[in-house]
């Protein structure tokens, strides 16, 4: 990782990303208008026909069907990319958990990207938001981290078994405490006041 | 029927396009897109996903993906 370095004794526990589902239900609209010309096919082949002499559409009655394929695959070349497109980007943002603090990586566009991360020992609350049917039948939701400085809410949306990663941050916290806070952590946290 | 009706009483004259002459320029647009896309995406994997097991296979797949795509277009051509 180039983003962010790991002090020294830190180690990385986890990385979670958005539940696979969550990808699944965004590239739906790229299947969807990647059929879509097929449905307007037979519309496009009444307007040529009917217009033998005044057509701005492609004749694909007399052209044959090479002219509808060049441009189908095209078009599916088109959506071929926007779908990698949401495939990068979902994979490129993620959420990083190490023994002391929360990396979150949000990759908003191409060449636009943020990188934040939350002290371990700043966060005073930790709870999770499982909705719906699929939420609950696929164990993803919402974890929402309360820390006590300015920003007071970090959420992280739509991430496999929240409950897990909870209780995860509550062992990492209750083990810094146990075993004193790291050097770094204490010079950070004297230095924000908490 | 209607199309022609339409035409003929509304005195609308519209000339067709030139296909021979639109589908290079549209292959052009198309690929030029999509070679600036391939290049920008190839880098953020590269950079970003911090493992090349993983992005050298997705930059692989929207290649090979494409190529047969694009491989599917120019059929049409024939």
């Amino acid at each position: 990782m180039g983003e962010f370095e790991l002090e020294s004794g830190e180690k990385i526990i986890k990385a979670v990303r958005k539940h696979w589902f969550v990808l699944a239900v965004s590239l739906i609209p790229f299947a969807f208008l990647a059929w879509l010309p097929l449905l307007f096919m037979p519309f496009v082949h009444f307007v040529s026909t009917t217009l033998p002499n005044a057509t701005v559409l492609p004749d694909f009655g007399t052209l044959g069907a090479g002219l509808f394929r060049m441009v189908y695959g095209l078009w599916l070349i088109l959506m071929w990319s926007a779908a990698f497109n949401t495939v990068t980007r979902y994979y490129l943002n993620e959420w990083i958990i190490t023994t002391t603090r929360i990396i979150e990586i949000h990759q908003f566009g191409f060449f636009s990207r943020e990188v934040s991360s939350l002290l371990l020992v700043r966060i005073q609350d930790v709870n999770t938001d499982v909705e719906g049917l699929f939420g609950t039948i696929l164990g993803y939701g919402q974890l929402e981290v309360q820390s006590a400085g300015t920003e007071e809410h970090f959420i992280i949306d739509d991430i496999a078994d929240p409950q897990g990663l909870r209780d995860l941050i509550m062992r990492e916290i209750a083990a810094l405490h146990a075993d004193g806070l790291p050097a770094q952590v204490a010079v950070a946290t004297s230095q924000t006041g908490v | 029927m209607i199309g022609s009706d339409l035409a003929s009483t509304s005195g609308i004259h519209i000339t067709a396009l030139p296909i021979a002459q639109v589908i290079p320029v549209f292959f052009f647009l198309v690929f030029f897109i999509w070679a600036v896309y391939t290049i920008v995406s190839s880098y953020h994997w590269l950079r970003y996903s911090g493992s090349m097991n993983v992005a050298i296979p997705m930059i692989m797949t929207h290649i090979i993906v494409s190529c047969l795509l694009a491989i599917y277009a120019v059929s049409g051509l024939q």
